[in-house]
């Protein structure tokens, strides 16, 4: 671990942070561009963050201490998680702490305190969200855990890094089981970050909603902090997406030039990204609430089958 | 200190049990006498065995059994896999003592005798099970730790759900000691001069043929899996630990399940070296269907105590998945796998120990200060009980496998087990692996649900029913500060539990299939192929959050307000009754899985309240498919038998005449 | 355009198929199983353009040009508009509920790649895998045909399932007589006219396309 490997992983941490809310804004606008609505600008998000710091944080009177400190723990977990996955270069020192399976034990951690928090609310709302969000993510964890183990299984090595390497340099993503862990990844991406056809994230008050009912008593910079981390979340899971299905670009080395190209491609592969997301969430409709378990249940059979796929067939 | 004094000194330890009884019977000794003295002697018992466990783990090798006695050997030995149990045992059952010295405090002496005289012999007995080389202790051990467990079920009342528990505890124990007794009696005949002794059988059961050797693991899973609470011979286990009293729950659910791990490891393991693949393969199965069964209504029940019991029956379903798996491992030849496998078991059993120990403890201080368990009527303990809060919590986290605390530790090095497999040359294998591990994987996400569930409905939010709480006592928090602790030291230093478990690999696999590493860190088989640093884990994920925390509150820090909570705009109207209750709460499941359960739902009349409350009512649907057909028909059997009375004296002289005729024949 | 290249895209096309297939035992609303059709249909004729390139064979190319014709474009359409002149709405009722479904077809998957194992020794290297994603695609709709309540969908399974038999055909083995393929989509398409006949006549008596209807046609004691 050298200076120049933690400059890099600060800067990639710091490069997510500031991207979030960027891309938050780009998906928003595609979405209004193909719904014909107005679209609101790109720093809309940026916008809306430094309202909600600037404003006063009230906190329901019967929490607790959990209550108020989990926007930080939230939000340190998620940055944790960037630091985490390889972005722009391959070989992070972080690398060797943590893997995919901690990754996936880090989003829990966060995950965990954002239902315990909005438990310790009391209120009718925030428990409907946090049953619904633990019933699903006890399906969708499992079915990211299985797409990790398909492409664990391919490179040999439960390491992000070395993951992403040997996509990078082997023909990785043309086997057959990583089609159904592409898929399941989807489906999961699509669950986890509340997106239609799963949930809805531009309501705040309807009965079917399962991230935002957890949020509905936070406001001033815990909400932004909330937010922001949401937003984060967002790129970590196409970052992970990146670096497991479509990792050509990261830098080998650390140096300025790899850097900056690294930097140039992700922006690229965002962009990229955003219209298919925006497409997928446009086209389809949203689930009631008894399908999205079947929802979830599918994207976890589908790396079911991959996992078979691999061990059965060899590929 | 040499190994035969560690043996002693385990052996004292076992002896200081029916001292701490003959006490309990003495009349002029009033409550809290006999509660300091009890206790902090049984604490003292289990320091002592701890510490000879750790001795024997850490400088590890193997003495001959010591044997007391001419006509019935009573031997004793401690090998490294001794160690580890006592280790477990010692670390359970101190914090228990600890424990109940503050839980006890308001009972008066007559249920206290009721307790104190089978706590310690429950306890020596498990000490000498673990320290048992021959059969005949073992199975006296063993015996003598289901009765005295039966008698704690019945001290703390003796209402009929205590009596039907403790019952069927006893029963079940039964069924399961008399397959063991089969399994020895096979083994000791293929070995007639062995006298019972666990080395000499072993080293010659190449004269065992080999249906006698399918029997004996046939009959040792049987006579085990009914002490682990294995799916189908559980049904005793969700009714017996919630009857007991909370430190008793905790050193049956932590201490006294593990024995039965203890007895697979010695006998099928150990003294039976022949690796089976098929057996291996019907552990994993038998293992993940018991933790699939026991996670599934454990996220359904809304008594905390019956919650935590299926919770305890889903880890050891997880130990045995980890186990069978460790026994393909040796059967298809790779044994460092096998060593990762049987250390991710192990590692698991002590976290178990750990932090399900810390539940049950925290359960029984709340049942102590609000006197319920049912989390239809608790809820806002957070402020109530804020230290047992935090410390529940940190259970709850490490018990829902969350870096960086101990549980998810021992559920990496399960996940790497399977990952790291090569590819299997035969097909069943290709078949069983992935979906084993999806099955796992499935198996730990619902578990978070349900302690996240029984953590969250009972400690946080606002009270549903008018309790008045208090903190618990000094003696309860300082024993489940250790626990907790505990889970939070070995999450950090994982690579320490996977070096101290080195010696039991070496005993197990017959070669150094585990190898030294940093104490920091878990690195399976080499850390390109898979690494895991919990204490950077933890310095990133504080320095991220503290960071963030210095930042905003430089930047945009306010003094917070409190409000009543918004609740969409209903805040006047929002009564305490409005959160979910347990049954709500795991509503989808509710659903999902009606087949298996067959709720329904049912009033039951409160006394206090003028309205009837809805619960739902569960059926377990191996008492209705299995049990209640075997009673059905040994009842009607036996009532065939009785045809056999017919009264009349010359039909009983029939009989006898019958008898000696036959007699006479068969001598012939 | 050499082995090494294409046969990777030939195994990518196939876990398509079997992708899309699952995805047609999952799917509840009606046109949606069209569309899904369609694209198996299109990833069908661009795995067959991959084995004529491979093969050299010319009428393959004749073949896999039918394929997209009649496979991805003609019987869609001519479902589509079935649909929307019976004038079925709505979701597809199922006899199991969808994740009972799914399970079942994943049992079916792990029987079909074990009956496969021992069979592809026959095959040629490079398509050791496929014959069994052919057979997993077979039995899915199969399952399908079997789980559901509408007449319609029972249709789309049966096309389903021509469709993993000519993928078996063509890339599992690397090629089949132009004739016999002929043969078989023909089948095909006079199968869908008097499934669309039938429709009619179902309509006509019951008002209505659930099948549970038809039992009424027995003897009654």
């Amino acid at each position: 671990m050298n200076a120049a490997d933690l400059t890099v992983q600060c800067l990639q941490v710091l490069l997510a942070m500031a991207v979030a809310p960027l891309f938050a804004a780009w998906l928003q606008m595609l979405r209004a561009l193909l719904q014909n609505r107005r679209p609101a600008g790109l720093s809309q998000a940026y916008r809306d963050l430094a309202r909600l710091f600037r404003k006063e944080s009230l906190v329901p009177e019967d929490s607790s201490w959990l209550f108020r400190f989990t926007p930080y723990v939230l939000f340190g977990t998620k940055i944790m998680a960037t630091a985490l996955v390889p972005i722009l270069a391959l070989d992070l020192p972080l690398a060797h702490a943590a893997d995919v399976i901690a990754l996936v034990g880090l989003l829990a951690v966060a995950r965990i305190f954002q239902v315990l928090a909005a438990l310790d609310s009391g209120t009718a709302f925030a428990y409907m969200g946090a049953r619904r969000e633990m019933m699903v993510s006890a399906l969708a964890e499992p079915a990211l855990l299985t797409t990790f183990f398909i492409a664990s299984l391919l490179a040999g090595s439960t390491s992000l890094s070395e993951i992403a390497r040997h996509a990078q340099y082997g023909a990785l993503s043309l086997h057959p089981s990583m089609v159904f862990g592409a898929t399941a990844f989807f489906l999961v991406l699509l669950i986890e970050n509340a997106r239609i056809p799963v949930d809805n994230p531009a309501t705040h008050l309807e009965l079917t909603m399962i991230h935002e009912a957890m949020l509905l008593e936070y406001s001033g910079r815990h909400l932004a902090l909330l937010e922001w981390g949401a937003q984060l979340k967002l790129v970590l899971y196409i970052s992970v997406g990146i670096a497991v299905f479509f990792p050509w670009g990261m830098a080998d080395r650390p140096s300025p030039l790899a850097l900056v190209l690294a930097v140039g491609i992700f922006a690229a592969k965002l962009l990229l990204a955003a219209p298919i997301l925006a497409l997928v969430e446009t086209l389809l409709a949203k689930k009631r609430l008894f399908r999205v378990p079947e929802f979830a249940a599918s994207a976890f059979l589908f790396g079911v089958i991959g996992l078979l796929t691999h061990f059965i067939l060899g590929a | 200190m040499t190994l035969p004094s560690a043996l002693a000194w385990g052996l004292i330890a076992a002896a200081l049990g029916p001292v701490v009884t003959i006490l309990a019977f003495v009349p002029a000794l009033d409550a809290k006498a006999l509660r300091l003295g009890g206790f902090l002697t049984s604490t003292i018992m289990a320091v002592i065995s701890l510490g000879a466990g750790l001795y024997a783990l850490l400088q590890p090798g193997s003495i001959p059994a010591t044997t007391f006695g001419t006509h019935i050997p009573w031997q004793f030995h401690l090998d490294p896999l001794s160690g580890f149990f006592l280790l477990l045992l010692g670390v359970v059952g101190s914090t228990a003592s600890l424990h109940a010295i503050g839980y006890f405090r308001a009972t008066q002496s007559g249920e206290l005798r009721r307790v104190l005289i089978p706590y310690p012999i429950f306890f020596s007995a498990m000490i000498l099970v673990v320290l048992a080389a021959g059969v005949y202790t073992f199975m006296v051990a063993w015996e003598l730790m289901a009765l005295s467990s039966t008698f704690l079920i019945l001290s703390a009342s003796r209402a009929m759900a205590a009596r039907r528990a403790a019952y069927l505890y006893l029963l079940i124990a039964h069924l399961g000691a008399l397959c063991l007794l089969g399994a020895f009696i096979l083994l000791a005949r293929g070995n007639p001069l062995s006298g019972g002794s666990f080395a000499v059988m072993a080293a010659a059961q190449q004269s065992l043929s080999p249906w006698a050797t399918q029997a004996i693991l046939g009959l040792s899973l049987l006579g085990f899996g009914a002490k682990l609470g294995m799916v189908p011979l559980h049904i005793w286990l969700p009714e017996a630990h919630p009857a007991a009293p909370s430190p008793v729950s905790a050193l049956m659910s932590a201490a006294m399940l593990p024995m039965a791990i203890y007895g697979l490891l010695r006998l099928d393991w150990q003294i039976l070296s022949a690796p089976g693949i098929g057996w291996g393969v019907i552990w994993l199965a038998f293992g993940l269907l018991t933790a699939g069964f026991g996670v599934l209504f454990s996220t359904l029940q809304s008594d905390l105590k019956r919650l935590l019991a299926y919770s305890s029956m889903e880890n050891m379903g997880l130990v045995l998945v980890a186990l069978g798996l460790g026994r393909i491992f040796v059967a298809e030849g790779w044994l460092s796998l096998a060593g990762l496998a049987l250390c991710a078991g192990l590692f698991q059993l002590l976290n178990h120990a750990l932090f399900k120990s810390l539940l049950f403890l925290g359960s029984g201080s709340v049942l102590h200060s609000t006197g319920s368990v049912d989390m239809n009527r608790l809820g806002g303990l957070i402020r109530s009980m804020p230290q047992t809060t935090l410390l529940m919590l940190i259970a709850t986290l490490a018990i829902a496998g969350l870096p960086p605390l101990n549980g998810f530790a021992s559920e990496w090095l399960l996940l790497q087990a399977f990952l790291l497999a090569p590819q299997a040359a035969s097909g069943s294998l290709q078949i069983v692996l992935p979906l084993a591990a999806a099955g796992v994987v499935f198996v730990l996400a619902l578990s978070s649900f349900a302690m996240v569930k029984g953590f969250g409905l009972s400690f946080l939010g606002r009270p549903r029913s008018n309790f008045h709480a208090h903190e618990a006592s000094l003696w309860e928090r300082t024993a489940m500060g250790c626990l907790a602790l505990g889970c939070v030291v070995l999450g950090i230093l994982p690579g320490m539990v996977t070096n101290g478990l080195m010696a039991v690999g070496r005993l197990l696999l017959r070669s150094d299939a585990l190898t030294l590493q940093s104490p920091w860190a878990l690195t399976p088989i080499s850390a390109q192929r898979a690494s895991y640093l919990p204490g950077t884990f933890l310095v990133g994920i504080t320095l991220a959050v503290i960071l963030t925390f210095l930042l905003v509150w430089w930047r945009f820090g306010r003094p917070l307000r409190r409000v009543p909570a918004w609740a969409c705009g209903f805040a006047g109207s929002a009564t305490s009754r409005m959160q979910d209750s347990p049954a709500g709460f795991s509503q989808p499941w509710l659903r999902i899985f009606a087949p298996i359960h067959s709720g329904r739902l049912q009033t039951r009349e409160i006394p206090e309240k003028r309205a009837p409350e809805w619960f739902v009512h569960f059926q377990d649907p191996f008492w209705h498919g299995l049990y209640l057909p075997i009673q059905k028909t040994a009842l009607l059997l036996s009532k065939q038998s009785l045809r056999l009375q017919q009264g009349k004296i010359t039909i009983y002289l029939l009989y006898a005449f019958i008898t000696l005729i036959v007699l006479l024949a068969v001598i012939q | 355009m050499t082995i090494a290249v294409l046969v990777p895209i030939l195994k990518f096309l196939a876990a398509w198929i079997l992708l899309l297939s699952f995805a047609l035992l999952a799917q509840r609303r009606l046109l949606s199983l069209t569309h899904l059709l369609a694209w198996q249909g299109g990833t069908l004729a661009l795995s067959t353009a991959l084995v004529a390139v491979l093969t050299g064979d010319g009428l393959l190319w004749v073949s896999a040009g039918l394929t997209l014709l009649l496979k991805a474009l003609l019987i869609p359409a001519i479902l589509h508009r079935l649909l929307r002149r019976l004038q079925v709405r709505g979701d597809v009722e199922m006899t199991l509920n969808a994740t009972s479904t799914q399970l079942l077809g994943i049992v079916v998957v792990v029987f079909a790649f074990a009956l496969a194992s021992p069979l592809a020794g026959s095959l040629p290297v490079a398509t050791h895998g496929m014959l069994g994603i052919a057979l997993a695609s077979f039995l899915i709709a199969f399952l399908m045909m079997i789980t559901r309540r509408k007449a319609v969908s029972q249709v789309v399974g049966f096309l389903a399932m021509d469709n993993a038999v000519f993928f078996a055909a063509t890339s599992a083995t690397l090629g089949m007589p132009l004739i016999v393929e002929l043969g078989v989509a023909l089948d095909a398409l006079i199968g869908l006219v008097i499934f669309g006949v039938f429709f009619f006549h179902i309509r006509e008596n019951f008002e209505s396309l659930d099948l549970h209807w038809l039992e009424r046609l027995r003897e009654d004691q």
